[in-house]
């Protein structure tokens, strides 16, 4: 059956039309940019979540909602303890929690609300190997990639790769071998020059 | 010490694009498409009782990587051959472009998948390939579903667009004869 809602084309972004679909309303083409698609529905396509509506305090010792007193308290706040009606109560990782608490998760390094995270093993690998290809730049590069392999030591890594360590300890030892590379090449023109002398 | 539980099952292998790598991943109640450039990485989640449908089209990548390579193996002879090579050794360059152009070909035609929820529709960048995604759907699905479970469809009184109408003869105005 074609979908009821209004769809719009993922390339084009134009407005899908019922002549866009064929018969089994599962795929089409778009009249504007003519590309075909195929579309799978799913039932919060043509269903809406139950609304929560909070229930008014009915006797007046019954205990009641922390941000709405004219609410009944329908459940406990599963990060700070405080007493929560329906409305006030966010499913949240598995989880009831407050909009304070929410807002917490975010202001910290709570993984679930993260949206982006810096990775120091890449950058300091990157910054170990790549001028090696023109190698008077790890003069430079070399003592940076050592600093932030230490630097980055104790960082949290990729949600999904996990513990930077293991880069940034081969960033370190290629910087370490850069580094001694130019100790040595320093030493010995100094050598030479004070033989020349 | 006991292992820190994984949070993420992986969907997808890595998808290259132009300077970032695309994977998807499942966590326990979303997906997650992760995108790296080499030095971060950012986070896109949906989770799976707000996806409303998935769109797939088809897509030209593997034309055009045919393309890249084949144009890379004729470059590559015809440099063999101009620096005297001769005909064994374009037929061994040749031969190594071959192996990833059949890998392409095996690979299957190319795809978009996009995930339509009720504020974006957003092209998961890891899925490119037409076999994984129908994989992939096939794995979601069931799990879609099932946290959608407790959705109220919209009553069945609720105007479709699409189905024919009845036609309701018009009003007749009256006969200004009468």
């Amino acid at each position: 059956m074609i979908p009821s809602v209004a769809l719009s084309c993922p390339n084009c972004k134009e407005k899908l039309e019922r002549a866009s679909w064929h018969e089994a309303g599962t795929t089409g083409t778009c009249r504007r940019c003519l590309s075909d698609f195929d579309f799978v529905a799913f039932p919060a396509l043509t269903a809406k979540p139950a609304v929560a509506k909070p229930v008014a305090v009915q006797v007046t010792d019954a205990a009641t909602c922390f941000f709405h007193a004219e609410n009944q308290a329908e459940t406990v706040c599963e990060g700070c303890g405080r007493f929560l009606c329906t409305v006030c109560a966010v499913p949240f990782g598995g989880k009831k929690l407050c909009a304070s608490c929410i807002a917490k998760k975010k202001s910290g390094d709570q993984t679930d609300l993260l949206a982006s995270r810096v990775l120091y093993g890449g950058i300091a690998l990157a910054l170990a190997v790549v001028p090696l290809v023109i190698y008077p730049f790890t003069l430079l590069t070399a003592p940076m990639a050592l600093v932030l392999a230490i630097l980055g030591w104790n960082k949290p890594g990729s949600l999904v790769r996990g513990s930077p360590r293991p880069r940034l300890v081969i960033a370190g030892v290629i910087a370490l071998v850069e580094i001694g590379a130019w100790v040595t090449f320093f030493v010995a023109m100094a050598t030479a020059t004070a033989a020349r002398r | 010490m006991a292992k820190k539980p994984k949070l993420y099952q992986p969907l997808t292998r890595t998808a290259s694009g132009l300077g970032t790598y695309s994977r998807l991943w499942l966590g326990a109640d979303h997906l997650m498409l992760v995108q790296a450039s080499g030095f971060s990485e950012s986070y896109n989640r949906f989770f799976l009782r707000d996806i409303k449908g998935i769109f797939k089209t088809p897509s030209n990548r593997r034309m055009w990587i045919s393309f890249l390579f084949g144009g890379l193996g004729i470059a590559a002879a015809s440099i063999v051959m101009a620096a005297g090579g001769g005909g064994a050794g374009a037929a061994v360059v040749a031969g190594i472009v071959a192996v990833p152009l059949l890998i392409n070909q095996l690979l299957g035609p190319g795809c978009n998948f996009f995930v339509v929820t009720e504020v974006q529709t957003k092209q998961l960048t890891a899925i490119v390939r037409q076999r994984k995604a129908d994989k992939v759907l096939e794995r979601l699905t069931p799990l879609i579903e099932a946290a959608q479970a407790d959705l109220i469809p919209l009553p069945a009184s609720e105007p479709v667009v699409g189905d024919p109408v009845a036609e309701v003869p018009a009003a007749s105005e009256p006969d200004p004869q009468t």
